[in-house]
């Protein structure tokens, strides 16, 4: 009755149910699934430091083994590199020093490089965009301390919080409230993903479709093509919150290419059957006809008035940092199908300097939005500060800066309408999944 | 004033870019997030240390008195104590320091000193040691050459590959000496993997010069464009000097002449005045002029040159324009292969036209008051044209110029002959290559200067060729703001380079003292003139 898909949601929403029911020794299952989880922690920490040690891939546990995966691989890629080419041996051994006398500088180096960045590095052709990806390694490596610094602080302040609980006069009192007895059973993050997951399955069973082409993986540079699975990534997390998502289809797929795999790091369980994304190695003209198909794309001379429901709408999975080229437009023309743009010229005055193509994220909740809402409030996707009055707006403070500064030399009145300038959060459907945000989530949860 | 600025959208648009400069040329750094480095000069300069204090007095007294050991090592010291996170990197910081208040004399002694005392020394320090000697703007002496040949082959020793940044430092200290042959090994490890910094060609070409072996430094950057320092320039005047009198003398100073006319270079100040001076001392008259529109030197009185470009240069120009540009990578990009058909078939049968004209640029030429493009505009320009002389003339546009008004268009027809591309192509190429194939008299019209058609020739020599070709050839035009009529500018009718003829000499240059580079789309406007008595 139901696709294949869906009975293994099935099947995993009633084994949630009857695990959750059951009670050990006294224990409720919440504290028995969190003392699991502080064990598993504990083990997963001795770990993290012999990662490089292990020489069999099978002992590790799950989670690293996928992290494991990433480096093994490069290091094949690395050492087949180093048999065919002689040369690159060579350029091995420069980079190396080169990173030294960087370090020694004082330069922003990252403080060790992994067999990941090995293979980026011995790809780059220049001095100088080898020195932007060390800093760039660098500030990542800097936030990746900040974060366990803000871990550490935090499981600090909830140790101080059950400390409190335990010095209570009366022992044995029930306590009402978060993170002890609550009406309420607390909603994971599973069953979040399960519930919006769901919410995806519906739209394959009756919603429209969206399709992404993945074929220009071979225009891009390794930048562009980490960027563009990011993207992609982020389009999926739009489109599964939405209340009338896409089926999301990607086409031409090249399931050995290293734009899928950067697409596999993000989400690794993409290939299962219960996951709500179509992969598909055909074109979309072999799984679509001809005359629905419309290709999005920014060069082309008919504007999008309105959503049509009965066409399948095409988005280039492809990014360009760079020149511009009419890529998109160019396929559609070579396969012959309809191509249409975005009304942005419309609904919207562009600030001087600002180029007019988006994201794939931005891309899909424009879609998500023209399909229920209507164009013109689908057009608030468009970043603000490309329109011609927050440019406006920065003008205006670099001026009041440079005149009021060079003459007082204090800084407190550039300073003074600061919120004015500040840009606004778009509307209130936008969903914020920095990673601060989700920080500050947790720690009003902890309260 | 905030009040007023939003009141006018237009002006602020206007000083943005005025203010972008401005903001760039002031020193003050506001919105600068990324930091380049873990330790901040100007923060550790700000600081109340020792060093700082002796190195602002050595400023304001200008001595160059040597700091004892024992000063050193309270310096050292001292630092330890400030900066405990950095102390593997306190001897950098100092030197660092040394070279940041001008004093490459102190870095070398404080060198000395940590050689002295068996402290073991980084790469980077042993780098930076060599390249104070190129900061010392005065030439070594015999003890410092055997130094550095020492600390060379020292450096050697232990690492038989260098990084590029030690390569270069070796190289730049390696020049000051009598030993710069041994540079060309090292600038062949850097080439091997990269490009090398600016600076290398020209430490390399000077000591070339200056140890009379002019050829190799002419083989060095055959072929190439690379950014030049003026001493480069200088030495070479040098040589000559040396070596050579009377006609001999002047027949090789014109080789460099020669090379500035082939390399499209517009030279600086300093450069300029030494060479003003060598021919000045060969009783020739020299005077810093101004030349006008129509190429007119206003100090001799004399026509310069027209740019003449041969029928071969013509071709191998169309050539690359049509593979390069209007197929490219790929065909659809620009057209598609049936159009590309047609367009063939329209080349075979054209005559040859005077003016091009890029009808989409010049139809949207009065933008700030008409909102729409209009052919009237393009009517405008064919009729200033054919004003005095009938002349033929051609527009290139889009098909959906078409559906504009069809009267307008066809008493453009009357005019014009009139070439559409399809709605979905790029019309600059076939614009591009339609006045190439026409003929060596042919001008364009269009207010685009083709920056992004002249990037995809990739080939430097093609790119200098088109770069000639587009300066003698090109109309621009502007709009009157009060009148609303359009304005053309005819290009310069004489060569912008440096050029010859029976009486003399003239060579562009500017105010600036930067590196000297190929000339940008501007007019320069000062010239050395130099003519015979």
């Amino acid at each position: 009755m139901y696709p294949r898909a869906l009975r293994s949601i099935f099947v995993k929403f009633t084994n949630q149910q009857t695990t959750s029911s059951v009670v050990n020794n006294g224990f409720s299952a919440v504290t028995l699934q969190k003392l699991q989880a502080s064990e598993a922690r504990r083990h997963f920490a001795t770990h993290l430091d012999e990662e490089f040690e292990h020489e069999d891939e099978d002992e590790l546990p799950e989670g690293l083994q996928k992290k494991h995966w990433i480096d093994s691989k490069a290091q094949k890629e690395v050492d087949k590199m180093l048999a065919t080419k002689p040369e690159i041996a060579k350029l091995k051994k420069v980079i190396e020093l080169e990173w030294e006398v960087m370090k020694q500088d004082g330069e922003c180096v990252p403080s060790a490089l992994r067999p990941r960045d090995w293979e980026e590095v011995l790809k780059l052709p220049s001095r100088n965009k080898r020195r932007k990806f060390f800093n760039y390694l660098f500030i990542i490596e800097k936030q990746k301390e900040k974060r366990q610094m803000e871990k550490l602080q935090n499981m600090a302040e909830l140790e101080l919080i059950r400390e409190e609980r335990a010095k209570r006069e009366v022992p044995n009192e029930i306590v009402y409230g978060f993170g002890a007895n609550f009406l309420l059973r607390r909603v994971s993050d599973a069953t979040m993903n399960h519930m919006y997951n769901w919410n995806v399955h519906r739209a394959s069973m009756f919603g429209n479709k969206l399709v992404y082409d993945f074929s220009y993986e071979k225009l891009m540079t390794t930048f562009e093509l980490k960027s563009c699975a990011k993207q992609i990534m982020e389009s999926f997390a739009v489109n599964r919150v939405h209340n009338y998502p896409f089926e999301m289809t990607f086409c031409n797929v090249n399931m050995n290419g290293p734009l899928f795999e950067r697409v596999m790091r993000f989400m690794p369980h993409i290939l299962d059957d219960d996951f709500p994304i179509r992969v598909e190695e055909k074109s979309y003209l072999d799984l679509f006809d001809k005359s629905q198909v419309v290709y999005l794309s920014s060069d082309a001379p008919t504007m999008m008035e309105k959503y049509d429901p009965d066409s399948i709408y095409i988005v280039g999975a492809y990014v360009d940092r760079g020149p511009k080229k009419p890529i998109s437009m160019a396929k559609a023309k070579k396969d012959k199908i309809k191509m249409v743009k975005f009304p942005i010229d419309k609904y919207i005055r562009f600030g001087d300097g600002s180029g007019k193509d988006l994201t794939l994220n931005q891309c899909t909740s424009i879609m998500l939005d023209a399909q229920c809402y209507g164009m013109e409030e689908a057009m608030k996707h468009v970043p603000r500060r490309k329109l011609l009055e927050s440019r406006v707006k920065v003008l205006e403070r670099k001026i009041q800066k440079d005149l009021f500064l060079s003459k007082t030399g204090t800084e407190e009145l550039a300073y003074d309408n600061d919120d004015v300038v500040r840009p606004q959060i778009m509307s209130e459907n936008v969903y914020d999944f920095s990673h601060s945000a989700r920080s500050k989530h947790r720690k009003q949860w902890n309260k | 004033m905030s009040l007023f600025m939003r009141s006018s959208i237009c002006f602020a648009q206007c000083t943005k870019r005025l203010l972008n400069n401005a903001v760039r040329a002031s020193k003050r750094n506001y919105n600068r997030p990324a930091i380049r480095k873990v330790f901040r000069m100007d923060q550790i300069r700000e600081k109340e240390l020792l060093i700082n204090k002796l190195m602002i007095d050595a400023q304001k007294n200008n001595d160059e008195k040597n700091i004892d050991n024992d000063t050193w090592t309270a310096i050292r010291e001292e630092m330890q104590k400030e900066f405990p996170d950095l102390n593997d990197k306190i001897d950098s910081i100092i030197y660092d320091l040394c070279l940041n208040y001008g004093k490459p004399q102190q870095a070398i002694n404080f060198y000395k000193y940590l050689r002295a005392n068996n402290v073991e020394l980084q790469l980077n320090i042993v780098g930076k040691y060599l390249r104070a000697y190129s900061q010392l703007k005065r030439p070594v002496t015999k003890d410092e050459e055997r130094d550095i040949l020492e600390t060379y082959n020292a450096l050697r020793e232990d690492y038989p590959l260098l990084g590029a940044k030690s390569c270069e430092d070796c190289i730049v200290a390696l020049c000051m000496t009598k030993h710069w042959e041994l540079s060309f090994e090292l600038l062949d490890m850097i080439c091997e993997f990269q490009e090398p910094g600016p600076l290398v060609h020209s430490a390399i070409m000077t000591a070339a010069f200056k140890n009379n072996d002019p050829q190799k430094a002419w083989k060095l950057i055959s072929g190439k464009t690379v950014p030049l320092t003026s001493s480069v320039h200088i030495s070479y005047l040098d040589y000559c000097q040396r070596n050579f009198k009377g006609e001999k003398l002047i027949n090789n100073v014109m080789k460099m002449l020669h090379f500035w006319r082939d390399q499209n270079l517009v030279l600086n100040q300093l450069v300029v005045d030494n060479y003003k001076t060598f021919f000045e001392s060969l009783n020739y008259v020299t005077s810093k002029t101004s030349v006008s529109k129509n190429g007119i030197c206003s100090a001799c009185k004399t026509q310069l040159t027209q740019t003449t470009l041969s029928q071969d240069n013509f071709k191998i120009l169309s050539d690359s324009v049509m593979k390069k540009l209007i197929v490219g990578k790929n065909v659809f990009c620009t057209t598609s292969p049936q159009e590309l058909k047609r367009y063939m078939l329209f080349i075979k049968s054209m005559k040859s036209y005077d003016i091009v004209i890029d009808g989409l640029n010049v139809a949207f030429a009065k933008r700030k008051f008409q909102n729409k493009g209009s052919i009237k505009n393009i009517i405008e320009v064919v009729r200033y044209f054919q004003k005095y002389s009938p002349k033929k003339v051609l527009v290139v546009g889009r098909a959906h110029m078409n559906w504009w008004s069809k009267e307008e268009m066809e008493s453009l027809r009357s005019v014009a002959d009139v070439f559409l591309t399809k709605n979905l192509s790029a019309d600059d190429p076939f614009l591009l290559h339609l006045t190439l194939l026409s003929g060596s008299n042919t001008y364009f019209v269009s207010r685009d200067l083709m920056r992004q058609h002249l990037h995809l020739l990739r080939d430097s020599k093609l790119k200098r060729l088109f770069k000639r070709w587009q300066m003698s050839r090109q109309y621009l035009f502007n709009t009157d703001t009060e009148t609303k009529n359009i304005i053309l500018h005819p290009p310069p009718e004489f060569e912008l380079n440096t050029q010859e003829d029976m009486n003399g000499i003239h060579i562009p240059f500017t105010e600036l003292e930067s590196l000297i580079l190929p000339r940008s789309y501007t007019v320069p406007e000062n010239w050395l003139c130099v003519r015979k008595r």
